[in-house]
């Protein structure tokens, strides 16, 4: 019986609008029809609107739980074209909300995995803990989401000695139970029977289709901003990068729930490096944005994210260019489909952890 | 009338209607353990459900009484007849409960019985199940579409252990009928220890009856939106899920006739105990796939359940 | 490989038609090349396995620019190239690589610029019947 069925915009197991014809013989995926820009808002053109200052704000706003990587991406590439070096301490400061960032995102996804193959208490129990994350988030930053850490040459906000025990508290929680959510992803047999061998990304495409995140990292192709083109201050911890070689969604999910334990790490880390350094010394003053043009590059939990910035000496960026990473890896989806049952569209689809605000902003 | 003579009236009307036919087939029907005992059971172990699930995933859950609060509030929603739809579209629902409320009037604790009625429970069972598929199909989506051929297959998937282990049952207690299979366990003793292999295959096929993870496939809400459930709201929704929940009370309450009876009271027990057994197996599993599903039910459980009727008939 | 020796060889293969080059702080490297001559180079970033990030396009007035952004470890490449806005004619390197498919796609609807030989130039993020070319500067 041939069909087509149609997934989205509406649909249960995408938390954004984007259409997704698959056509079927049976229930065996023959074919994919890949249909964005449901959310699309003219980002980019009302950031030639807007103050360098302001356009911050902008980009944070693109998407909610990527909040940190878009302001991030924006602000290195900016101090890059006035070619201003921050401070040791802020770099430490952004890196410390960053990995936080990281690791309340992979919850999530993990959740979210759990509730599309059938298991809602898994959901539960994820999201229970990830209210542990985005406590410690509040208390830094002041909000769960948006944090408004970052302005032109460093950081708004301090973390001081009174904020730091709380968090290894929560971190030291955070990783008991990721360890037994991996524990249960890999041995609970119907979570088994629903995510290993389905959605396979091979290596050869992965790379021809240029992934990015742990979408690639998955498949064996080793790509990762934080080791590649180090930023912020990712070449003075040692943590490790996640790379499994079956491209599956078992294997997306592995890679996740993995780099979870080395965020961990990392921002442990970093609240050692921190107590060396003088507090208060969170930002350099930036005057004026000169003519020039650059990228500032920036590992989100979904993978790389990309601004182009090109200022032409006024208050008013010339151009900015955003690209994050579920551009990239939307395109990867057909190939993930094809051959798989329609039980396994919706897994899939999810478990490149797609955030379409972003794509299409 | 003066109020007080209404006592005496009925009380004269009831012996004279009683000497007239027999009252009991009414009250097995209506009453215990018919639509009224049925209800309460349906909306006790729906709630009970809810609460236990939400229990046990950190949650408060909603009172136990709620699925007769959303009932109700379901009576009172427009519902929205597709205009691709058919006229099955509305009497699938109301055959499914038709047909799942036939089956308790059968039950031992009360109940009428005829020799042979367990056949009938088979055969109105599947209506129940082909009802839900029909519904899926008249509703005019692909997703309920979807649904509707899910829920064929796996009927076809889980016909073979649970028509096997119903006749190996029926075999062992030389009878037919609900009320002799409940009377050979009352001399003999229950039934699980003496034919473990078609108690294992049929609780199996439980959770893939009654809409259950693992087994929950046709009603997979994260993947088909619903699957046969999709389109349908309003009166359409209350009677079609309520149906669902009768489903819920009958099957288990078959479980524990066929392999578990001792006497009325542990019946109810054991029925709830069973429940509970359920609702935890179905927390901590994933949804399987239709192609699993169907070689667990045809390889394993079938041949499970094949043993036990050759060991019984030999 | 580094900056300069980048640099070098790309004038070795290109000779005068490499424009103009920059070399920023961090690896950052922008490099301007003559339409039409940017496929040589594409194909050269492919057998290196560049990975390819994204296809920007600016408005330079009266020129209007793509820039195709490239990793080619530990580089970060900008490599530029523009054709006049009355024929801003661009060939595609979809071929080369496929994901560019649905970056030129943008660049098309958002820019104006017609990418010559691509396999699928309909709309990607605007309505399908949308006339304007939104990222112009009027």
């Amino acid at each position: 019986m041939d069909m087509v069925v149609q997934f989205g915009p509406q649909h249960l197991a995408l938390a954004e609008p984007e259409r997704f014809k698959v056509h079927t013989e049976g229930e065996k995926v023959v074919d994919v029809e890949v249909a964005v820009g449901y959310n699309h808002r003219g980002i980019e053109k009302l950031a030639e609107r807007k103050t360098f200052e302001q356009d911050i704000l902008l980009v944070e706003r693109i998407c909610g739980i990527c909040s940190m990587s878009h302001p991030v991406a924006f602000t290195q590439a900016v101090e890059d074209i006035a070619g201003v070096d921050i401070p040791e301490r802020a770099n430490y400061l952004r890196m410390i909300i960053a990995e936080l960032e990281r690791i309340h995102s992979h919850l999530l996804w993990a959740g979210i995995a759990a509730e599309i193959i059938g298991i809602e208490t898994l959901f539960m129990y994820i999201w229970k803990d990830r209210e542990y994350v985005l406590d410690q988030l509040e208390i830094i930053t002041g909000n769960r989401n948006h944090y408004a850490w970052n302005t032109i040459g460093g950081c708004r906000k301090d973390i001081t000695e009174k904020h730091i025990p709380p968090l290894l508290t929560a971190l030291e929680v955070v990783e008991r139970r990721t360890e037994y959510y991996i524990d249960a992803f890999l041995r609970n047999r119907t979570i088994r029977a629903r995510l290993v061998g389905t959605g396979i990304l091979p290596r050869e495409d992965a790379r021809k289709l240029c992934t990015v995140g742990p979408t690639a990292r998955a498949s064996g192709y080793a790509v990762d901003v934080r080791k590649d083109d180090p930023h912020l201050a990712y070449d003075k911890v040692d943590f490790a990068e996640i790379v499994l070689g079956e491209g599956d969604n078992m294997a997306r999910a592995k890679v996740r729930l993995l780099e979870i334990l080395e965020s961990v790490k990392i921002i442990r880390q970093a609240a050692k490096a921190i107590k060396g350094l003088p507090e208060g010394d969170i930002a350099v003053p930036v005057a004026e944005i000169p003519p020039g043009e650059s990228v500032g590059r920036y590992e989100a939990p979904r993978g790389e994210v990309f601004h182009y910035v090109k200022s032409n000496g006024t208050f008013y960026p010339e151009r900015v260019k955003v690209r994050a990473p579920t551009y990239s890896n939307i395109q990867a989806v057909p190939t993930m489909l094809m051959g798989d049952t329609l039980a396994d569209v919706p897994i899939s689809l999810a478990s490149i952890d797609p955030c379409f605000c972003c794509t299409d902003r | 009338m003066f109020p007080y003579r209404w006592p005496v009236l009925i009380r004269v009307s009831a012996v004279r209607i009683g000497d007239l036919m027999d009252v009991q087939p009414f009250i097995s029907v209506l009453i215990v353990p018919g639509l009224l005992f049925t209800s309460v059971m349906a909306f006790l172990y729906a709630g009970m459900y809810r609460k236990v699930r939400a229990r046990m995933q950190n949650r408060r859950g909603p009172p136990f009484v709620q699925p007769f609060y959303d009932f109700i509030k379901l009576l009172s929603k427009d519902s929205i007849k597709p205009e691709k739809s058919g006229m099955l579209f509305t009497w699938a629902p109301i055959i499914a409960l038709a047909s799942v409320l036939i089956v308790p009037i059968l039950f031992p604790i009360g109940g009428l019985s005829f020799a042979g009625d367990l056949i009938v429970v088979i055969y109105v069972l599947n209506v129940s199940a082909i009802m839900l598929a029909v519904g899926g199909f008249s509703s005019g989506s692909p997703f309920g579409a979807v649904g509707g051929s899910r829920e064929v297959t796996q009927l076809f998937a889980y016909e073979l252990p649970l028509a096997i282990s119903m006749v190996a049952v029926a075999v062992k207690a030389s009878s037919f009928s609900l009320v002799g299979i409940a009377g050979a366990q009352e001399a003999g003793g229950m039934f699980f220890y003496q034919l473990p292999f078609a108690c294992i295959a049929f609780l199996s096929i439980i959770p893939a009856k009654i809409g259950l993870q693992p087994f929950d496939i046709p009603e997979a809400e994260q993947e088909i939106l619903g699957g046969p459930f999709v389109e349908y709201s309003g009166y359409r929704l209350a009677i079609f899920t309520f149906a669902n929940q009768v489903k819920y009370f009958v099957v288990i309450s078959l479980a524990v006739i066929l392999f578990f009876w001792r006497n009325w009271w542990q019946f109810l027990i054991t029925g709830f105990l069973l429940w509970l057994l359920f609702i935890f197996v179905k927390i901590i599993s994933a949804r399987v796939k239709t192609d699993q599903s169907f070689v667990f039910f045809w390889q394993y459980m079938g041949i499970l359940a094949l043993v036990d009727l050759v060991r019984v008939v030999i | 490989m580094e900056a300069e020796e980048f640099i070098e060889k790309l004038k070795e293969l290109l000779g005068r038609n490499l424009l103009e080059y920059h070399i920023g702080r961090r690896n950052r490297v922008f490099v301007k090349v003559k339409n039409g001559y940017h496929r040589d180079v594409v194909s050269w970033f492919q057998e290196m396995q560049a990975h390819l990030s994204v296809i920007s396009s600016v408005d330079l007035g009266d020129e209007l620019e793509l820039v195709y952004h490239f990793e080619i470890r530990p580089l970060e490449v900008g490599l530029k190239t523009s054709a006049s806005k009355a024929k801003p004619h661009i060939e595609t390197i979809s071929d080369i690589y496929p994901s560019a498919a649905w970056y030129e796609r943008e660049a098309m609807e958002m820019m104006g610029i017609v990418v010559v030989n691509h396999p699928d130039p309909r709309h990607l993020f605007l309505p399908d019947d949308y006339t304007e070319f939104p990222l112009r500067r009027y």
